[in-house]
C-alpha cells in the first residue's frame, strides 16, 4: 500500500514536471522575446532544467516502485490461488483443464499486475495532476480553464467509463479464448506422441488457430474501442487548446492576460493531453484487470467437497455406508469395510466395478456419503497422517528422487530415503536423479510411489494395484516388501492378481458398485462365481508356463 | 540480443503490412507535428507580439486544428493497425512453431510457456519495435532537415546529441541479454512447476502436502520477480537515460534560443516552433529504446523456437506398398544414454511379439522408438526396407496403433475419445467397446484430465478400442492388459489375436504371464546394465 502511494505521488510528480517543463519553457521564450534583462529569466531557466531532470527521475521512481509492488502482489496471489486449488482438491477443480489452470495462475494473475501499474497509479496521478492543471488554467484565464475542465471531464472520465462498460464482456471472452487455446496447446505439448499417431495434430492446430482467431477478432475490436477512447482524449485536448486560444487571445488584446502567459494557456492543455490519454489507457487496462479478476475469483471461491475422517476408539480403518456419485449415478453404494489393525483386506472386482471410487473416497479425493473412520490415533488428525497410500498411477514430480520421497514425510536424512528406495528394488536410482529430465519407467514409478507411501508411518495404508507394470518376479518381491512393512498396520488393497490374496484376512468382491461377497480366499472361491472363474483363469494361464 | 533478426522477418509474412502501415501513419503524424508546431507558434507570437485579433488568425487556427486532428487520427490508426497486424503475425508464428514442435521428436518442458506467453510477447517486437526502427531513422532526419532550414544552430545541437541515443542503446542492449535469459528460465520454471503440481494434486492431497506447495510457488514466484525486476530495472534505467539525453538537449536548445531572442538574432515564432517540435525529433528514438525492452521477452522466446523451425523436416519419403515387415537393425535406443544394446530383430506380418524384461530396462522406450516417435541413438527401425524416421509421418502413422502406459483420451466424452477425430457411428463405438470388455460403459461418460469416473484400466481399454475403429498394420501396445480383470484380459487377448490373425504386426510390452503366453515370439531385453 505504501509503495502504491509512493508510486502515485511519483507519477503525479512526473506529469507535473512534464507540464511544468513545457509551460515554463514556453513562458521563458515568450518573455525572452520582450528582451528583458537576463537576470529576470534566471529562475525560469533553472526551473526548466529542474523540471527536465525531475520528470525523468520521477518516472523512473514510479515505474520501479509500482512494478515492484505489483510483482510482489502477484507472488502472493499465485500462492493464494494455489491454496484455493489445493483446498478444493481435484474433485473441486473438476473440469478445469490443466492448461486452463496454468493460464489462470500464471497469465491471468499476471494481468492483475496492471491493477497497480496501469490502473491505480496512472489514474490517480492523472486525476490529481489534471485538477491542478485545471486550477492553474482557470487562474490564468477562467474561460480557457473551464473549457479545459470540460475536455477533461468528457474525455478523461466520461468516455473511458463508457468504453469500460462496453468493453467488459468482450474482454472476458478474450480471456476465455486465450485459456481455451492454452488448454489445447498444453494438451498438444503433453500428448503429442499419441496425437501424431492418431493423426490429430492437424485438427489440434486448426482448433488452436480457431481459438487464436476468435481472440484476435475480439482483441482487435477492443483495440479499436480503446483507440477511439484515446482519439477522443486527443481531440478533446485539441479543442481545449483551440478554445483556450480563442478565449485567451482577446484577453491578451484587452490586457487582462499578460502576453507571455498566452503561451502557457495554449501549451498547458497540450502537455496535459498525455494526462487525459493516461486515463483512457487506464480504463482499457481496468477492463482486462477486472476480467482476469473474475477468472481468478472462480478459483478462489471453490469449496472443499470432501468430508473429514471420523475418529473412533478402536484401532484400524472403518468404512460404513459409503456411496460415491459420478454424474448423478451412484458409482458405489452401501460399502462397509472393516480393517482392524494388523489385518490385510482386499477389494477386488471387474474393472469399472467401483474399486477405484472406494479408494478415492477413502483417500479424500472425491466427495462421498457415509463415513470413513480411523482409530487408534488420538484427536482430530488430518487424513494424511492417518492414511498413507499408493495411488494407481503415482504422480512423479519433475524434481529429484529425493524431493519426490520427501513429499510424503518432509526433511529426513538421506540414509532413510536410500533405504526406502532399496527396499522396493530401486537401488539403482540415485537420490539426486532429476526425474523430470530422466524419467522413471512405469514400473519404477509404481515402486517409487510405494517407497513414498511406506516412509509415512500412518496406521492405515491403501494400495491401489501396487503390482501393476511390474514383471512377475518384481511383483512378488514387492508383495513381500508390503507384507514385511505393514504387518502392524491396516492394509486395504485392490488388485487383479487374485492369487496374491491367499493369506489376506478378508476379501471383498465388488460387483456393479456394491459388495456382493466377503470372506477369506477360500470363502470367496465358494461365494463368488466371478472370483472363482478369475482365479481359475489366472491359474490356467500360469500353468501354461 | 540482436536488434534485428532477418530470420524472423522472413518467416512472418503478415508483418510487412504492419511495418508499411505503421511507417506511413508515423510519417503523416510527423508531418502533422510540423504543421502543428508552426501554426501554434504563429498564433502565439502574432497574438502576443503583434496583438493581432482572433479574426485575422483564422488561417493558423484552422491549420492548427486540422493538424491536431490529423495527428490524433494517424496515431490512433497506427495503434489499432499495429495491434491487429501484430496479433495476426503472432497467430501465424504460433501455428508454425506449434506445428514444427508437434512433428518433431523434441520434448521440452518450457514448450508450453513458449507457445503461449512467449509467442504472445513477440507481438511487441513485430508490431511495435520493427516499424519503430524505420521511423527512428526517417523522422529525426526529416524533422532535422526542417529545423536546419529554419535555424542552423539548433540543427547542430540535434546532429551532436541524436547519435548519442543509438550508441547508448547498443550498450544497454548488451546488458539485457543475460538478464532476459534468466527471467525467461525463471518464468518457465514456475509455469512448469504449477502444471506439474496441478497434475499431481491427488498425490499431494493424499500426503496432505498440497497446501504446503504454496510456499514452493511463493519461492519460485519471488525468484521470477527478482529476475523480472532485474530486466525491468535495466529497461527503466535505459529509458531514463534516453529521456535525460533528450530533455537536456532540448534544454540546451531552449537556452540558445532564449539567449538569441534577447539579442534579437532569432524571432519568437521560429523559436517557439522549434521548441515545440524538438521533443518530437527525439521521440521515435526513445520509443525504439522502450519498445526494444518490451520486445526482449518475445525475442528470447523466438531464439528458443528457432532451432525447432530450422530442424523441422517438411516431408519425408512416402511409405511404399503394404507393410510386410518391421525390423530393428542394430537398434540402440534411449534418451541421451543408451538403454538397450544393439538390437537386431524382424517382425513379420501376423505375429504377436511380447517384449519382456525387468522394470526399467527400456521396454517402453523401445516401443516409442519403434513407432518412430523417438529417434534411435544408433541403428534403425525400418519397414519394407525404409527407415521409419525418414518416412512422411502422416502416411506412416495411418498404419500405426500406439498405446502407451497412461493413454491420453482428450477432454470430452468416451465417444469423442473413441472416435479420436475420425467419424464413427455409435454402433461402431459400442462394438469396439464390447471387444475390450467395456460393454457397460456409457458413450456419454465424461473423461477429464484427472482420471475420475473412468479407471485407468478402463482408459487403457478405450485407447485400445479406438484402434479397433481404424485399420492398423502395426500395433505397438504398452502393457495392454495392466490393471484389468481376468475377463477383460481374456477379451483383450482375443482382440490381439484377431489383429494378429488379420495379418497385423502386433508388438506388446508384457509383464503378465497370460500375455507372454499368447505371443508368437518373445523379445527379452536384458539391458546394458
Amino acid at each position: 500500500m505504501k509503495r502504491t502511494i509512493l508510486a502515485v505521488l511519483a507519477a503525479a510528480a512526473t506529469f507535473a514536471s512534464a507540464i511544468g517543463l513545457v509551460t515554463t519553457g514556453a513562458w521563458l521564450i515568450s518573455e525572452a522575446a520582450l528582451r528583458p534583462p537576463l537576470l529576470t529569466l534566471e529562475v525560469a531557466i533553472v526551473s526548466v532544467r529542474a523540471f527536465g531532470i525531475s520528470r525523468g527521475s520521477f518516472r523512473w521512481l514510479e515505474r520501479v516502485v509500482s512494478h515492484d509492488a505489483a510483482l510482489h502482489e502477484t507472488v502472493q496471489r499465485r500462492a493464494h490461488l494455489w491454496t484455493a486449488l489445493a483446498k478444493a482438491g481435484p474433485r473441486g477443480a473438476w473440469g478445469l483443464r490443466t492448461g486452463d489452470a496454468i493460464t489462470r495462475v500464471m497469465q491471468d494473475a499476471e494481468l492483475l499486475q496492471d491493477r497497480i501499474t496501469r490502473v491505480i497509479v496512472p489514474a490517480a496521478a492523472a486525476i490529481v495532476t489534471a485538477l491542478g492543471a485545471v486550477l492553474l488554467q482557470v487562474h490564468l484565464q477562467s474561460l480557457a480553464g473551464l473549457l479545459f475542465l470540460a475536455a477533461f471531464a468528457v474525455a478523461g472520465i466520461l468516455v473511458p467509463l463508457l468504453a469500460h462498460r462496453v468493453e467488459f464482456a468482450a474482454a472476458q471472452r478474450a480471456l476465455v479464448e486465450r485459456a481455451t487455446m492454452n488448454a489445447q496447446l498444453a494438451a498438444l505439448v503433453s500428448h503429442k506422441d499419441e496425437m501424431r499417431v492418431l493423426g490429430l495434430v492437424d485438427a489440434a492446430l486448426v482448433d488452436i488457430a480457431a481459438a487464436d482467431g476468435r481472440r484476435l477478432r475480439i482483441e482487435t475490436r477492443a483495440a479499436l474501442l480503446s483507440g477511439l477512447t484515446q482519439w477522443v482524449a486527443l481531440v478533446a485536448s485539441g479543442l481545449a487548446i483551440v478554445g483556450g486560444l480563442l478565449a485567451a487571445i482577446p484577453a491578451v488584446l484587452d490586457g487582462s492576460l499578460q502576453g507571455p502567459h498566452l503561451a502557457i494557456v495554449a501549451l498547458l492543455p497540450w502537455s496535459a493531453s498525455e494526462v487525459i490519454t493516461a486515463l483512457a489507457l487506464a480504463a482499457s487496462a481496468l477492463v482486462r484487470v477486472r476480467s482476469a479478476g473474475a477468472r481468478l475469483a472462480d478459483i478462489e471461491t471453490l469449496e472443499p467437497v470432501v468430508p473429514a475422517v471420523q475418529p473412533r476408539e478402536q484401532a484400524g480403518l472403518s468404512v460404513q455406508g459409503l456411496a460415491v456419485r459420478w454424474e448423478d449415478v451412484d458409482a458405489v453404494h452401501d460399502i462397509d469395510i472393516e480393517v482392524p489393525r494388523g489385518h490385510r483386506v482386499a477389494l477386488v472386482g471387474r474393472s469399472g466395478a467401483g474399486k477405484s471410487s472406494v479408494v478415492s473416497a477413502v483417500l479424500g479425493l472425491v466427495e462421498y456419503r457415509g463415513t470413513v473412520a480411523v482409530g487408534g490415533a488420538a484427536g482430530d488428525l488430518p487424513r494424511a497422517s492417518l492414511i498413507t497410500a499408493v495411488p494407481q498411477a503415482p504422480h512423479i514430480f519433475h524434481t529429484t528422487a529425493r524431493e519426490n520421497l520427501r513429499m510424503a514425510i518432509g526433511a529426513v536424512p538421506d540414509l532413510q530415503l536410500r533405504r526406502a528406495l532399496d527396499r522396493v528394488g530401486l537401488a539403482h536410482v540415485e537420490l539426486d536423479r532429476d526425474l523430470g529430465r530422466m524419467p522413471l519407467s512405469g514400473g519404477e514409478a509404481q515402486r517409487l510411489g510405494l517407497a513414498r507411501a511406506l516412509l509415512l508411518d500412518a496406521p492405515v495404508i491403501v494400495l491401489d494395484e501396487p503390482t501393476e507394470h511390474l514383471d512377475e518376479d518384481t511383483a512378488a518381491e514387492v508383495m513381500r516388501t508390503i507384507h514385511d512393512q505393514t504387518w502392524d498396520r491396516s492394509v486395504l488393497m485392490t488388485t487383479h492378481r487374485l492369487t496374491d490374496l491367499t493369506d489376506f484376512d478378508c476379501i471383498h468382491v465388488i460387483e456393479d458398485g456394491t459388495i456382493v461377497c466377503s470372506g477369506t480366499f477360500a470363502e470367496c472361491l465358494m461365494g463368488s462365481a466371478w472370483f472363482r472363474e478369475s482365479v481359475e483363469w489366472r491359474l490356467d494361464k500360469a500353468r501354461l508356463d | 540480443m540482436r536488434p534485428l533478426d532477418p530470420e524472423l522477418i522472413r518467416r512472418s509474412g503478415p508483418i510487412r503490412g504492419a511495418v508499411v502501415a505503421t511507417v506511413l501513419t508515423g510519417l503523416v503524424s510527423a508531418t502533422a507535428a510540423v504543421v502543428q508546431a508552426a501554426s501554434a507558434a504563429a498564433l502565439i507570437s502574432r497574438a502576443f507580439l503583434r496583438h493581432q485579433p482572433v479574426t485575422s488568425l483564422g488561417l493558423p487556427l484552422a491549420a492548427f486544428a486540422a493538424a491536431w486532428l490529423l495527428r490524433s487520427t494517424a496515431n490512433t490508426v497506427q495503434d489499432v493497425w499495429a495491434r491487429r497486424s501484430g496479433l495476426r503475425a503472432v497467430a501465424a508464428l504460433r501455428q508454425e512453431i506449434a506445428s514444427a514442435y508437434a512433428r518433431s521428436d523434441a520434448s521440452t518442458s518450457t514448450m508450453f510457456p513458449l507457445l503461449s506467453r512467449g509467442i504472445d510477447a513477440l507481438e511487441v517486437y513485430i508490431a511495435r519495435y520493427l516499424p519503430q526502427l524505420v521511423l527512428a531513422v526517417l523522422v529525426p532526419v526529416g524533422l532535422g532537415a526542417w529545423i536546419l532550414r529554419n535555424d542552423g544552430w539548433t540543427a547542430i545541437v540535434l546532429a551532436i546529441t541524436i547519435p548519442l541515443i543509438p550508441v547508448f542503446m547498443a550498450l544497454i542492449g548488451w546488458f539485457t541479454d543475460a538478464a532476459v535469459t534468466k527471467q525467461w528460465s525463471a518464468v518457465g520454471r514456475i509455469t512448469d512447476v504449477i502444471g506439474d503440481l496441478f497434475t499431481g494434486l491427488p498425490d499431494l492431497i493424499i500426503f496432505d502436502r498440497a497446501r504446503a506447495q504454496a510456499d514452493v510457488i511463493r519461492r519460485l514466484g519471488t525468484d521470477a520477480t527478482h529476475a523480472t525486476m532485474r530486466v525491468l530495472r535495466i529497461s527503466f534505467l535505459s529509458s531514463f537515460a534516453l529521456e535525460l539525453i533528450a530533455t537536456i538537449s532540448v534544454a540546451i536548445m531552449a537556452l540558445g534560443i532564449g539567449l538569441r531572442l534577447t539579442s534579437g538574432r532569432i524571432d519568437l515564432e521560429t523559436g517557439l516552433m522549434i521548441l515545440i517540435l524538438a521533443p518530437d525529433v527525439y521521440l521515435p528514438l526513445r520509443l525504439v529504446g522502450t519498445q526494444f525492452h518490451a520486445a526482449v521477452e518475445g525475442m528470447e522466446a523466438w531464439n528458443q523456437a528457432l532451432p525447432l523451425l530450422q530442424a523441422h523436416r517438411q516431408s519425408g519419403a512416402v511409405l511404399t506398398g503394404p507393410i510386410d515387415s518391421l525390423s530393428f537393425e542394430g537398434l540402440v535406443c534411449g534418451y541421451d544414454i543408451p538403454l538397450t544394446g544393439a538390437l537386431v530383430w524382424r517382425f513379420e506380418r501376423g505375429t504377436l511379439t511380447a517384449i519382456t524384461g525387468h522394470s526399467g530396462v527400456g521396454k517402453s522406450t523401445l516401443l516409442r522408438t519403434a513407432a518412430g516417435l523417438l529417434p534411435p541413438l544408433s541403428g534403425s527401425v525400418s519397414v519394407n526396407g525404409q527407415h521409419v524416421h525418414s518416412l512422411d509421418e502422416r502416411v506412416w502413422f495411418e498404419h500405426v496403433g500406439y498405446v502407451p502406459q497412461e493413454p491420453w483420451l482428450g477432454h470430452g466424452s468416451v465417444r469423442d475419445a473413441l472416435a479420436a477425430g475420425a467419424r464413427s457411428s455409435d454402433e461402431e463405438c459400442r462394438a469396439a467397446l464390447d471387444l475390450v470388455g467395456l460393454q457397460g460403459l456409457p458413450l456419454d461418460a465424461r473423461i477429464d484430465d484427472f482420471s475420475g469416473g473412468v479407471s485407468i484400466g478402463q482408459r487403457r481399454r478405450i485407447a485400445l478400442a479406438r484402434y479397433r475403429l481404424r485399420n492398423c498394420d502395426v500395433l505397438l501396445l504398452d502393457e495392454p492388459t495392466a490393471a484389468v480383470d481376468a475377463e477383460s484380459e481374456a477379451a483383450i487377448l482375443e482382440l490381439l489375436e484377431a489383429w494378429r490373425a488379420q495379418g497385423a504386426i502386433v508388438i506388446v510390452v508384457a509383464h503378465r504371464a497370460a500375455l507372454v503366453k499368447a505371443a508368437t515370439s518373445v523379445l527379452h531385453l536384458g539391458g546394458v546394465r
